[in-house]
């Protein structure tokens, strides 16, 4: 597919989007840039405007527009929020693209590039890793203040991919087969979530299978407009899921899994049809739990009595539309006492906690603010971008509250009930 | 030369005045699609600023165009072909006091309607007006629009819970239009030209909103019937039995038929309309009203007449209703959405012409809206360019009947441009003398939002 191609095809698409919107302004409601700076610049609307002076008129963006369309978290409030819904977070990465093709950096092409390619990615984390405690540990506190943050994800000891990659992990008891694509955040960063999921599914009888040599799921290139980049990473991953047969694949990212089930299919099903094939086979891993009755046993067991509030992860619950099932699974824990947040984002939108950190944070604190009088043990959350959100805002605030995702204290609670350990490679 | 004039605005505003070719986008349309740029965007904090604002304006006669939400259906907020300074009151969001003894609300104009709501009902009071888009509209858009709202029946429209307004005209002063209290019948009622004005005679920078004790409970009641004309007798009958229900909400057999599977509740075979009514006050008192309401209803034919005061019950109710407007999407992507206004007696009279008009030129139509008051939303559905020009004919010849039928063109969307032809068309010339006379003692060189609501030649 060339990039004229695709530019084609998106200004179809995002035209007829853009004839939908009724200009009528709800998408402000659950907009949290708006929720911010309450102007009309930060409401989709306002961005529908700007495409439309692009596609239907000889309008040259300037770098306002820039500003205006990286103002914006993916969250797809506005979307749920529409009457028509018109397909913002699409439309926004439409107007990215054509920044980046008129604007963009050198760097983020090439970044995608390595990204691409897995092992590439691997290689140079694996070269910087030693050397992160010198530059990320609380021994250089002039660095964080640089970056301002006070969490940063830590390049882990052992990567997921370095136990897993292209293994099958047989289940005692094998009642069933899924595919599972950890993606990057959970293979570099949050490993724990990837073996909690591997561990659970086949304690419970599910086998679990793991691509070999898998890709990025797209979502950051897509948040930059590097739609491109976006395109070859799915065609990748499309690739290796068709040979590996029909099974259910399943994800323990909302991002990864909004971006493998519906963006990459609407963005580039047309060109290739294996993308579109592998949306159809996307679950949650809280989705799967959730259908398998078999999963209703964890009820019996003893757990300890705990106290978590759900932040339901916009990607997982607007992209995905998992939302309910995560908390009905949580519900299974009998001793866990769980509220849940309000249903907003959580203002980290990956691209958008980089160029508007700010912003990003000042929206996190937001959420975070009817917690702090009683903080519960711990912040369960579907997706690791939402997980460092709340790491580096809670952080900020002082308190002590665990954030992780809900399959990982699912897997803490139950696991003194199992006789033996579930895991054994082949 | 009002470039200069521009130059010294945007000095007075700094970094809070946007001209950008993308701003100016931004700023240049509302709900109703129409469009029209602005030269300048400003966020004024208070009304010093306006006044300011005011002063330069005059001087080189550069239009000011006050904008709230830009959530309006008549373009009261988009620039005319005159362009102008649009003064956003996004900066102006504070509720500066609320005197809970004397149940008064001081506002600026950019407060959102919803957030006020949530704000006086945390302290057990109510503000009544609820226009749909209260969860983003203003209450300066509100109070310049008249809005009106679900619960207009009982509770009445905007203008009724504006005591008073702090004003900003076109020569930079300012004046508070009445006192505060319950009673004033000092002089006219220059409160009362400034609601609904569109903008059009000054800058409404503070509002005093009346509050009213906040209802202990609501009571709601879905009645579904074979007829319109049962439906509009039992709504008639129930006021007349001594009942007025907060909300009287009426719906069409082609509205229900749209939303039969959003809710838990059933809707029975052959309802060819269906009444949703609300009232509120104690406990025991909306036990009454419902069951007399419920009485009614059955009286006047009803096919199945439920009522609830649980609260979970009654949003499945609602969904019924909220989710018309949402789904009219599966029967064609566009609408002209009317608010025409008639006595509630005339209400099936303006159904049936209206459903012939839309019969003759082979368009869907889909009606439904606040029976209590007359104000039926009549909606025209199109697909395409050619629908649409179809559609707005329609239009045309609903509003002659709506005259006819000595009701009115706009019963809370307001003039803005998009109903300006019509106003030439169906109200008396003396009538718009006066109005031109009028806007003259405000805003003599026509500064104020020119082009709205009072026809140019």
């Amino acid at each position: 597919m060339t990039k004229s191609e695709l530019f084609e095809y998106l200004r179809n698409y995002v035209a007829i989007n853009l004839y939908i919107c009724a200009k009528c302004g709800q998408c402000r409601i659950l907009c949290p840039v708006y929720e911010s700076t309450g102007k009309e610049f930060s409401t989709a609307r306002a961005k529908v405007a700007l495409l439309e002076a692009v596609t239907f008129t000889d309008f040259i963006p300037g770098k306002r527009f820039y500003e205006i369309m990286s103002q914006c978290t993916t969250c797809m409030g506005c979307k749920e929020k529409c009457t028509n819904e018109v397909r913002m977070d699409l439309l926004i990465a439409f107007g990215r693209f054509i920044w980046s093709e008129k604007n963009g950096s050198v760097f983020l092409p090439v970044f995608f590039e390595i990204l691409k390619n897995s092992k590439r990615l691997e290689f140079i984390l694996k070269i910087f890793r030693p050397f992160q405690n010198l530059l990320l540990n609380g021994n250089s506190p002039k660095f964080k203040k640089l970056l301002k943050r006070n969490y940063l994800p830590r390049i882990k000891e052992k990567f997921l991919r370095e136990e897993f990659n292209g293994l099958i992990i047989k289940a005692e008891k094998e009642r069933g087969r899924v595919i599972f694509f950890p993606g990057c955040f959970l293979d570099f960063f949050f490993p724990e979530i990837g073996s909690s999921v591997i561990e659970l599914l086949t304690s419970f009888g599910i086998s679990v299978v793991l691509p070999k040599n898998w890709s990025c799921c797209g979502i950051p290139a897509i948040g930059f407009g590097e739609l491109m980049s976006a395109y070859r990473m799915a065609s990748e991953n499309a690739k290796i899921f068709e040979k590996m047969g029909g099974d259910l694949i399943i994800t323990a990212c909302g991002s990864c899994g909004a971006t493998l089930k519906d963006h990459a299919p609407l963005l580039f099903g047309w060109k290739d049809k294996r993308i579109e094939n592998t949306g159809k086979r996307v679950k949650d891993i809280m989705e799967l739990i959730y259908s398998d009755n078999e999963f209703q046993k964890i009820k019996e067991f003893q757990t300890n009595s705990v106290k978590a509030v759900y932040h339901p992860s916009c990607h997982l619950k607007r992209g995905m539309e998992v939302h309910r099932e995560v908390i009905e699974v949580l519900k299974y824990l009998k001793n866990l006492k769980l509220t849940e947040m309000e249903e907003k984002c959580c203002g980290f939108g990956g691209s958008f906690n980089i160029r508007w950190y700010d912003f990003s944070v000042e929206i996190g604190e937001r959420r975070i603010e009817y917690i702090k009088y009683d903080p519960p043990d711990y912040l369960l959350t579907g997706s690791p971008g939402c997980m460092m959100q709340f790491r580096d805002v809670l952080s900020k605030a002082g308190l002590k509250t665990e954030v992780t995702h809900p399959v990982v204290l699912l897997l803490k609670e139950i696991k003194k009930n199992f006789s033996s350990p579930a895991i054994t490679g082949t | 030369m009002p470039e200069k004039g521009f130059g010294r605005i945007i000095a007075l505003f700094g970094k809070r005045a946007l001209y950008s070719t993308e701003d100016l986008l931004i700023y240049s349309f509302d709900a109703t699609k129409m469009r029209g740029a602005p030269h300048l965007v400003v966020y004024p904090e208070d009304e010093k600023e306006v006044a300011e604002l005011a002063k330069i304006a005059s001087e080189y006669e550069i239009p000011l165009i006050p904008r709230g939400a830009g959530s309006g259906f008549a373009g009261g907020s988009v620039p005319s072909e005159k362009g102008g300074v649009i003064v956003s009151t996004e900066s102006m969001r504070k509720i500066k006091d609320i005197d809970e003894k004397n149940m008064i609300a001081i506002v600026e104009p950019g407060v959102i309607t919803g957030d006020f709501h949530k704000t006086v009902e945390k302290m057990n009071l109510f503000y009544p007006p609820d226009p749909a888009s209260l969860e983003f509209s203003t209450l300066g858009g509100n109070v310049s629009t008249n809005a009106g709202g679900l619960r207009a029946v009982k509770y009445g429209v905007t203008r009724d819970y504006v005591l008073s307004l702090k004003v900003v005209l076109a020569d930079g002063s300012t004046i508070r239009t009445r006192a505060l209290t319950i009673k004033d019948v000092s002089g006219y009622d220059i409160t009362g030209l400034f609601v609904g004005a569109e903008g059009t005679l000054g800058f409404v920078s503070e509002i005093a909103l009346k509050l009213l004790p906040k209802p202990e409970r609501k009571a709601t009641l879905l009645a579904t019937f074979r007829s319109v004309v049962d439906a509009i007798n039992a709504g008639i009958e129930i006021i007349k039995s001594g009942v007025l229900p907060a909300t009287m909400e009426f719906m069409d057999r082609t509205a229900i038929d749209l939303v039969r599977s959003v809710s838990s509740i059933e809707i029975p075979e052959g309802t060819s309309s269906a009444l949703l009514l609300e009232d509120d006050c104690f406990e025991e008192a909306v036990l009454r009203s419902l069951k007399i309401m419920k009485e009614v209803c059955l009286k006047n034919g009803a096919i199945e007449a439920d009522g609830t005061i649980e609260k979970e019950k009654a949003d499945e109710m609602w969904k019924i209703r909220r989710n018309i407007s949402p789904a009219l999407a599966k029967i064609a992507p566009f609408r002209l959405n009317q608010d025409v206004v008639v006595l509630r007696t005339s209400i099936h009279e303006l159904l049936k012409r209206a459903e012939s008009i839309a019969n003759s030129k082979n368009l869907k139509i889909v009606n439904f809206g606040h029976m209590g008051d007359g104000n039926i939303h009549v909606n025209f559905l199109f697909r395409n360019k050619e629908e649409e020009k179809i559609a707005k004919d329609a239009v045309s010849e609903l509003l002659k009947e709506v005259v006819e039928l000595k009701g009115s063109i706009t019963g809370e969307h307001g003039v803005g441009m998009a109903k300006l032809l019509f106003i030439k068309q169906f109200m008396p010339e003396r009538m718009i003398k006066i109005m031109i006379g009028i806007k003259s003692v405000f805003d003599p060189k026509n500064i104020f939002n020119p082009g709205k609501v009072i026809p140019d030649d």
